[in-house]
């Protein structure tokens, strides 16, 4: 195994080395909202990725995948750093999306759109929250209303990124208002060019506008594109947020190099005359060994999921480090620039970095599960404790409270 | 626990498991802690520490030319393997010091001391112990030899020793307990389940034949933390174990007190520095048996372990509520051991400030 491993690693060094490009400065695929051009780029990125066997590395060969594991998309990722490669863009497409439709789609769906998610023709994403509720999903209310071998769909979702650019949703809905609330949602493919279908922005408390809301009226979508059975998308569900956190466990949209991230710290105490502080070294040195103990119990993770000897529920326990680790980081940040992390000249954008490092931070725990639904699914999920008493289990869906 | 074993590991550690449920229940810990001068009784070695030896438990260091050898190759991860569940077991042998100084030893296997020594520690019939700080004692030229003088301690174990491996001005010698001038001070401790002891060195003169010419304390030292995390994971895993078997069972107000978001949100916080835990030591016993990078990883793995370590344990004893505070109920042994072995051997901000200029300050 071991062996093997090696084997593709030097293989996929050499291919990235005379396919891909190097670039200089910022990761071009970190830029946000990226120009029709960037994207087209970045569409011809993934497709020659795929062409050459680096997409889809765990998806079965059946449907354009590699067959092969977890281990070598980590060897992949770690050779193709520096390089420009669009995995923050596809990053959801693929790695959730397309996982899901894989495990929970039917032959013709995954026939039809894996192959063109891997290869970066599709573009997807998901329509999970909606302004009713985020961390409750299972209370959702865009209804969705069959009509023969169509549903006729309407509401509004929330904190969809990229849904400008994207052309293919994954959206769940309430097709039953009767059933109580879990057995009443079936998860839908949408086409977000539909009629009936309107994108806005949202602004962040970062100034950004990454995320978009959507209203939905009298939107058509076929019953063929159901994932899994009609008031049956719960289970579905469960399955995709499983699928998210452990991708986002073992590193997530972009392999971030922790030791750069720890380095910056360390280059800014210098700069502030405090590198010579025990306590500020001390400090910054915990924060390496987090960073280095997560990317250890990452790798012990998606190991132990993929031998069988952990249960999937690992993998969001994972993310109550992640979030962590980014908070404490940006902090540390903030508190090490001092005043000048705080106030800077006005107009110099390099002057806020830290500030917007910081606020940005904050959406780690909110984000992709929050801190707290995260803790409730891994104390549920893998320890079996058992869960709270709720009034919304058992009676109809429209006789319990919602929003 | 390791989740990467082979079949003849996973028989190891099972084989180590059932010897402490048998040789070293809870009673026989409680036992320990009302009497500790037991463990200098021969029907203590004969009746626990040898029969240990004979399952290899101080031969995975030792050449096989002089006793020891193991099957697998990997004889730092079979050792851990076995910390770790001693460690569950709050077991109180010597198994740290007496792993080192077989692992100082047999890096001159063909030195008068390996030769002499090892057949008879891999046996179980010589225990040794290990003063670890470098600067405590100082050597000077002795009669037939060297002098050894200074004061060193918390030793692990030194009142059981055979044999004390005494770190001087750099170099290491091997110093019989009954030597003229050396004296073990026991000391009483947050862990009541193990001894510590100080050791004086007054004048000790050791033959030549005596001093090891090969001493790389770096290494001895990356061995001690690994072990030591290993050691600890294991109780971190009893501990933790206990209390979610606890929260499980306890009511208040008409349910489990488990499913209250207050406990069960800490409880899978404390699931990640468990296995973080277990991660970074295997990462160090790694670096070890491989000599690639092993000091700074195992202290990565100590700076770890002894942060989250104490934090798991003080949670779970607070979940256990007024029992928890009871000296009949065995989590305060718990909590003992690893707050305890969060500072031997050196505690967070020691480690911290060694692993500084390894990102650059």
């Amino acid at each position: 195994m071991s062996d093997n491993i090696e084997e593709y690693r030097l293989a996929a060094r050499a291919w990235v080395a005379g396919n891909l490009r190097r670039y200089v400065g910022e990761d071009p695929d970190l830029v946000s909202d990226p120009t029709p051009e960037r994207l087209a780029e970045a569409r011809r990125i993934q497709a020659a990725l795929h062409a050459a066997g680096y997409a889809g590395f765990t998806f079965p060969k059946e449907y354009g995948g590699q067959g092969l594991t977890v281990a070598h998309e980590q060897v992949f990722l770690r050779e193709a750093a520096g390089y420009d490669v669009p995995t923050r863009l596809f990053g959801v497409s693929i790695n959730i999306i397309g996982a899901t439709i894989a495990a929970y789609g039917t032959h013709e769906q995954k026939q039809r759109h894996l192959p063109r998610i891997l290869s970066g023709s599709e573009l997807w994403l998901q329509l999970l929250s909606e302004p009713s509720g985020g961390s409750d999903l299972a209370g959702l209310i865009m209804t969705a209303e069959r009509d023969g071998d169509h549903f006729v769909v309407n509401g509004q979702k929330t904190w969809s990124s990229g849904a400008q650019v994207a052309d293919y949703a994954l959206c769940p809905v309430r097709t039953d208002w009767d059933r109580p609330k879990h057995r009443g949602i079936s998860l839908l493919i949408v086409d977000l060019r539909s009629p009936g279908l309107e994108l806005r922005p949202i602004r962040q408390i970062n100034g950004e506008a990454h995320f978009c809301e959507e209203f939905l009226t009298d939107v058509l979508v076929p019953a063929d594109n159901l994932v899994g059975a009609e008031n049956d998308g719960w289970r579905v569900i469960r399955g995709l947020l499983e699928i998210e956190h452990a991708w986002a466990g073992r590193g997530g949209p972009k392999r971030v190099d922790f030791r750069q991230d720890v380095g910056d710290l360390v280059a800014l105490a210098k700069t502030r005359g405090l590198a010579a502080d025990p306590g500020i070294q001390r400090q910054v040195t915990a924060l390496h060994v987090a960073l280095l103990v997560q990317q250890l119990v990452s790798a012990r993770v998606s190991r132990g999921m993929e031998t069988g000897k952990l249960g999937h529920g690992y993998g969001s326990m994972l993310k109550i480090g992640n979030d962590f680790i980014a908070q404490r980081a940006a902090e540390a940040g903030l508190a090490l620039a001092g005043t000048d992390g705080v106030t800077w000249p006005a107009g110099d954008a390099a002057g806020g970095a830290w500030a917007h490092a910081y606020l940005t931070s904050r959406s780690a725990p909110i984000a992709g599960g929050s801190a707290e639904i995260v803790r409730n699914n891994v104390s549920e999920g893998v320890l079996g404790l058992p869960r709270e008493p709720g009034f919304d289990k058992s009676l109809p869906f429209r006789q319990t409270e919602h929003n | 626990m390791d989740l990467d074993l082979n079949d003849e590991q996973e028989l190891f550690r099972e084989t180590a498991a059932k010897f402490l449920a048998d040789h070293w229940p809870m009673d026989a810990v409680r036992a320990w802690l009302a009497d500790p001068s037991r463990f200098n009784q021969d029907s203590w070695k004969h009746g626990v520490w040898e029969p240990a030896a004979a399952l290899g438990w101080t031969s995975l260091l030792v050449p096989e030319k002089l006793g020891g050898g193991c099957l697998s190759g990997t004889g730092v991860r079979d050792l851990a393997i076995i910390a770790e569940e001693a460690g569950q077991a709050l077991f109180a042998g010597p198994l740290l010091p007496t792993n080192i100084v077989a692992f100082a030893l047999a890096r001159e296997p063909a030195g008068p001391l390996a030769q002499a020594h090892l057949p008879r520690i891999a046996a179980g019939l010589e225990l040794a112990a290990w003063v670890s700080q470098p600067d405590a004692v100082k050597s000077g030229v002795g009669a037939d030899g060297y002098q050894l003088t200074g004061t060193a301690g918390p030793v692990q174990d030194a009142q059981v020793a055979d044999y004390l491996l005494v770190t001087a001005d750099g170099q290491q010698f091997l110093v019989p307990a009954d030597a003229g001038g050396l004296t073990v001070e026991p000391l009483d401790g947050l862990d009541r389940s193990r001894r510590y002891g100080r050791v004086r060195l007054n004048r000790v003169q050791v033959p030549g034949s005596a001093a090891l010419v090969n001493t790389r304390l770096d290494g001895q030292l990356a061995l001690a933390l690994a072990l030591q995390c290993a050691e600890t994971a294991g109780a971190l895993r009893a501990a933790y174990e206990m209390t979610l078997r606890y929260v499980k069972e306890r009511k208040a107000f008409g349910r489990p007190i488990g499913s209250y978001q207050a406990l069960k949100h800490r409880l899978a916080e404390m699931l990640l520095w468990l296995e973080s835990a277990q991660a970074v030591t295997s990462a160090a016993v790694a670096a070890v048996e491989s000599d690639h990078d092993a000091l700074a990883m195992a202290r990565t793995a100590k700076a770890y372990v002894a942060d989250r370590g104490p934090a798991l344990v003080r949670d779970c004893l607070q979940m256990h509520g007024g029992i928890g505070y009871t000296w009949e109920h065995d989590m305060h042994l718990f909590l003992r051991r690893v707050e305890a072995s969060a500072e031997i051997y050196g505690g967070v901000a020691q480690q911290l400030g060694a692993l500084a200029p390894v990102i650059g300050f």
